[in-house]
């Protein structure tokens, strides 16, 4: 049951994402930062399989998360939910964790009923926040509909023949199996009796008893408690089929409160967060003030410095260009990223943006050595920027990095100019970051090549100068490009001096 | 005897050579496993980098039993059988070693006995039952020690003997030539008469029949009403383990004989572990007469060499491992030399190919590499035209080498040395770090810290995340540096036209005949570039060829357009301006 990230009755589209686009875009390090917690975990891979160009379902999904930010509360109440749907498999994990407490539950035996009554916990706590989006008015109705189920009523009784002797054991069997090195390494419950007459009056079995000490009293505690554990996990497992419905939301709420989290963990940097203005995909427009990027608030080392970043409507491809180290490629990532958050429905790092959706976002960024091997760099960056262009459409973003630096510089000229000017004459749009000036400065050329195709734009890092030194105030300009890397002072400020 | 004395000369490690900044680019990591596939990636790396040297005595002694092992294969054969059964034997004599009190169970037994008549004695009023109990809790783990050290001395006993029957059959077919064999034959033998090793396996075969097994056991933990541990039973010993699976998982449909939930780990902490030796000692007193009438016929045979023969293990796994890699390498069809060590050049080599390419997958073409002291060579020539494989190719034969392995090429020599640097370009930061030049210039500077004149620096690509004049600027003022320091060095590079400065840098500092450009070849045809792949001394090619790499993947002007074109997009591949792009808009 999807409620949350698409209208009802909308089917998710199938998304596939280049995998080169995950890795250069570092969204698996977006995507944990953002993840609510370590059991709740989101991968890059997830969110990616929910990026779509529909802007229905990103301002469906919009809703969701400005409700979320807005109504106080509402965050934990969906966390509790979230808990509680969770379940079993949710349970044993964090049972797991006090393992150590004196005792052990056999709560999970008789807890069928309870599960129906968290539901209706549940939905009680989330009928009272006044929610404007459909998404959460449609999973408070589920809940409704749910909460009387007897589909869970009939698994408990199922389960009840299991295990007769669960509500009072007077006997536990445990079964050890010993491992090459002669360990008993492996346990497992084998069955839990009932107490009988003869083991109520005193009496035991014909077995020997063994010594009880101590020691032995408290790791059969703790074994017990373990067995318990692995029991609740059993037992999630045994009701998966009953509560598959249920546990559909999962994933969604999930995605919803790391949409939150991420959002605020901007706000409480002082950094702004926007919900961008979709464009129809045909205007091609990416406009975004304040943008930055947001990988660099994880590593936090970095100083967060933010740009304006426009691409002209109708398509631009825009050659950046300026020193090393000088933030080119952070700008990059930021319109990378804000282009993708915004199709997932997340809000972005920016104080405001409008954005039209793209079918595609493509990437060429250099491989390392453990990447290419001895194909050769080149032959893996051509192989790379060919698959970019069998993707190509009219609506796709490219973000090009330094490519095709790994020949001759006359060729990585030529061969540079026919990449680009391919892209430009299908109508992308995007940012190539390169040292090759020339893409830059004759930009024209290009243009007046494929005069039908995408502008050709030229912006570059400033710097300014300091006492005859530069200084990087890692913003960029729109601006003709200044034919120099200042690769030299990036050696100097490395410590490396001939 | 042990594993140094086969793989040192004086019998302890002397020199190495520091690989830790070149493993990677250098593929050693994957060299390393066609060497020591047992170990795994790292454990194979680390193993081979322990056995690193720079002592000439020490390589050419490896050598020797190398090829000697590649002279006799049935030999090699049994000494890797050996192996194979060294990781259950060391498991087993370790399991003795931790059971000691397992061979005197009984004189404890017995001392124990007269201790509970005497507690009976002096109190009387103590049931037998209570002197029961203190008699198992004095008892501790010794029974648990009983049935191991059975086992693992049942276990132990099979294996040496079995082993050593194997190896001196193969011994004594033809007496060894390479000293670490000649030592290994000798001990084997002394060892052999020590120990009745045939009169040994006889009685092994006899006992096997009689041990029936401990698979697994079951514990009834009795319970009150409060859920507090009142009572442990055994309830079961039996031979067959419980089966993964319990009643839950099987939803109804397991055998409820399986029980109810999935096995889990046992908790291996401290407690966890004292638990263990608990119930096992209590399976152990369950069955203690059937496990000291083994035990006892057991500790009648001789295993006087096992300590021995196990503290050989690393030397096995070196000269068998380094044995097959030369066995693959010639089966491939690559000649295989044991490098000479010479001062004279950094290295030489004649028909050498790349080693771990050799093994595994098409025979590289064979070619001559050689550096003097202190020297530099500039490779150049076309994209994918293998420059970067010769590159990786003289690092791992320097590696080989001082592995004190044979290598495979026709002829070699080389001076050992003491680091192995690298600088390969650098990719983009998967965790957005650094910057690539960042990357690339704080390897730079820690080059330059560590290295010495014993050193060797390969450079593939660097400096290419800037503009190209630049780059070019900063590889000559690096390659001048380390030819005035007396370091050599590799470059590969496309900045072609760094050949003239280079030149006159060496020049002026008197080093001209040190400095070298090697050109990858290749054939310009109507076909295409035909590569060669083959080194030839020459001034650096005016191109790099690179259109026939990026087309071969589809990155033709007209591919693409014609690509976009049939998807429906609006490129106009005839449009006139395609031709001012053709004819170098740039």
């Amino acid at each position: 049951m999807a409620c949350l990230l698409y209208p009802i009755g909308r089917m998710p589209a199938s998304a596939s994402f280049p995998s080169q686009t995950v890795e250069d875009l570092q969204l698996d390090r977006l995507a944990d930062a953002m993840s609510i917690s370590e059991y709740y975990r989101v991968s890059a891979g997830e969110l990616c399989a929910l990026f779509t160009e529909d802007p229905e379902i990103i301002c469906w999904r919009q809703a969701v998360i400005r409700d979320i930010l807005q109504l106080s509360g509402l965050d934990e109440a969906l966390s509790r939910l979230l808990d509680s749907l969770d379940g079993w498999e949710g349970r044993s994990g964090r049972r797991g964790a006090d393992s150590f407490a004196v005792g052990f539950s056999l709560e999970d035996f008789s807890w069928l009923d309870g599960y129906l009554r968290k539901v209706n916990a549940s939905w009680t706590e989330l009928s009272r926040f006044p929610v404007e989006s459909k998404g959460l008015q449609t999973l408070v109705g589920l809940l409704d509909g749910l909460r009387n189920s007897p589909r869970y009523q009939s698994t408990a009784a199922d389960f009840e023949a299991l295990c007769s002797g669960h509500s009072a054991p007077a006997r536990m069997r445990i079964g050890y199996n010993l491992d090459k090195d002669l360990k008993p390494s492996r346990l497992k419950l084998l069955r839990m009796d009932p107490p009988t007459e003869k083991t109520a009056k005193g009496k035991g079995s014909q077995n020997r008893q063994m010594t009880l000490n101590q020691r032995a009293i408290e790791m059969d505690a703790l074994l017990l408690q373990r067995l318990s554990a692995q029991a609740s996990q059993d037992i999630g497992s045994f009701v998966i089929r009953e509560t598959a419905v249920l546990r559909g939301l999962r994933k969604e709420l999930v995605f919803c409160l790391s949409a939150a989290k991420l959002a605020r963990s901007w706000q409480a940097e002082g950094l702004p967060v926007a919900f961008p203005a979709l464009r129809p995909a045909s205007e091609k427009a990416f406009s975004a003030r304040d943008l930055f990027d947001p990988l660099l608030l994880i590593s936090g080392k970095e100083q967060v410095v933010c740009n304006d970043a426009e691409l002209q409507s109708g398509g631009e491809l825009v050659f950046l260009t300026g020193a090393n180290q000088g933030g080119k490629t952070v700008f990059l990532l930021s319109l990378g990223l804000c282009q993708w958050l915004t199709q997932l429905g997340f809000p972005v790092p920016a104080r405001e943006a409008s954005v039209s959706p793209v079918k595609n976002i493509l990437t060429i960024f250099a491989p390392n050595g453990q990447e290419y091997g001895r194909k050769g760099l080149l032959a893996e960056e051509a192989g790379r920027i060919a698959e970019a262009i069998s993707n190509l459409t009219g609506e796709s973003l490219l973000l090009f990095n330094e490519p095709l630096t790994s020949t001759g510089p006359e060729e990585t000229k030529s061969i540079s100019a026919e990449v680009a000017s391919v892209c430009m004459a299908a109508g992308a749009r995007g940012i190539w970051v390169t040292h090759v000036y020339e893409l830059a400065g004759e930009r024209s050329a290009l243009e007046a090549a494929v005069p039908w195709g995408s502008r050709a734009g030229s912006m570059r890092v400033v710097l300014e100068d300091e006492e005859g030194s530069p200084r990087f105030t890692y913003h960029v300009e729109r601006g003709e490009p200044q034919g120099n890397s200042h690769a030299d002072d990036a050696l100097r400020r490395g410590g490396v001096v001939f | 005897m042990n594993a140094k004395d086969l793989l040192w000369a004086e019998g302890k490690p002397l020199g190495g050579l520091d690989i830790s900044l070149a493993y990677e680019d250098l593929e050693l990591n994957r060299l390393c496993m066609l060497l020591f596939p047992s170990l795994g990636t790292e454990g194979a790396l680390s193993f081979a980098e322990s056995l690193l040297t720079d002592d000439g005595e020490t390589i050419r002694m490896r050598q020797a039993a190398i090829r000697e092992l590649l002279a006799r294969p049935a030999l090699a054969a049994v000494l890797e059988k050996l192996l194979q059964a060294m990781n259950e034997m060391e498991a087993a004599y370790r399991g003795l070693l931790d059971n000691p009190v397992g061979q005197r169970v009984t004189r404890m037994d017995a001392a124990m006995d007269s201790v509970k008549k005497a507690v009976i004695r002096l109190e009387r009023n103590l049931s037998q039952q209570a002197a029961d109990i203190r008699e198992e809790n004095a008892a501790d783990n010794r029974y648990a020690q009983l049935l191991r050290y059975t086992l693992f001395r049942k276990r132990l006993a099979a294996l040496y003997t079995e082993e050593m029957s194997l190896l001196l059959d193969e011994l004594k077919r033809e007496p060894c030539s390479s000293l670490p064999l000649q030592e290994l034959s000798r001990w084997a033998e002394e060892c052999a008469a020590r120990d009745h090793i045939e009169q040994t396996a006889e009685i092994l075969r006899r006992l096997e029949a009689e041990w029936k097994g401990i698979g697994a056991f079951a514990i009834d933990v009795c319970l009150d009403s409060r859920r507090i541990v009142v009572g442990l039973e055994v309830a079961e010993i039996r031979p067959e383990p419980y089966a993964q699976r319990g009643m839950l998982e099987g939803a109804g449909t397991s055998d409820p004989k399986d029980g109810i939930t999935s096995l889990i780990s046992f908790p291996q902490n401290g407690s966890g572990t004292l638990f263990q030796e608990y119930l096992l000692s209590q399976v152990g007193y369950e069955v203690r007469g059937q496990l000291t009438k083994l035990r006892d016929a057991l500790v009648k045979l001789p295993l006087s060499g096992v300590e021995e023969l196990l503290s050989l293990r690393d030397a096995l796994l070196y000269y068998t491992g380094a044995a097959g890699f030369c066995r693959k390498l010639r089966e491939k069809g690559s000649a295989v030399c044991a490098p000479s060590i010479s001062e004279a050049m950094t290295f030489r080599y004649t028909a050498a190919r790349l080693p771990e390419q050799s093994c595994t997958g098409i025979l590289p073409v064979p070619n001559d590499l050689a550096l003097e002291p202190g020297g530099c060579i500039l490779m150049t020539g076309p994209n994918s035209s293998g420059k970067t494989c010769c590159l990786i190719m003289a690092g791992q034969l320097l590696f080989l080498g001082q592995l004190g392995c044979l290598i495979p090429a026709e002829a070699g020599e080389f001076s050992p040395r003491d680091r192995l640097l690298t600088l390969f370009a650098a990719g983009e930061s998967k965790t957005g770090e650094d910057s690539r030049m960042g990357m690339e210039v704080q390897r730079i500077r820690l080059l330059r810290t560590l290295m010495t004149s014993r050193s060797i620096l390969l450079f593939n690509e660097p400096m290419t995340s800037t503009s190209a004049a630049e780059g070019a600027q900063i590889c000559t003022d690096l390659l001048t540096d380390l030819a005035r320091q007396g370091i050599p060095s590799i470059l590969v590079t496309h900045f072609n036209h760094i050949w003239p400065g280079l030149e006159a840098n060496f020049a002026a500092l008197g080093l001209s005949e040190r400095l070298h450009s090697l050109v990858m070849a290749a054939l310009e045809t109507p076909e295409g570039v035909q590569y060669l792949y083959k080194l030839e001394e020459a001034p650096p090619p005016p191109s790099s060829h690179a259109r026939a790499v990026v087309a071969a993947k589809g990155l033709r002007l007209e591919d693409m357009l014609s690509g976009l074109s049939a998807r429906g997009l609006d490129v106009r591949p005839s449009d006139p301006g395609w031709d001012r792009i053709r004819g170098g808009i740039l």
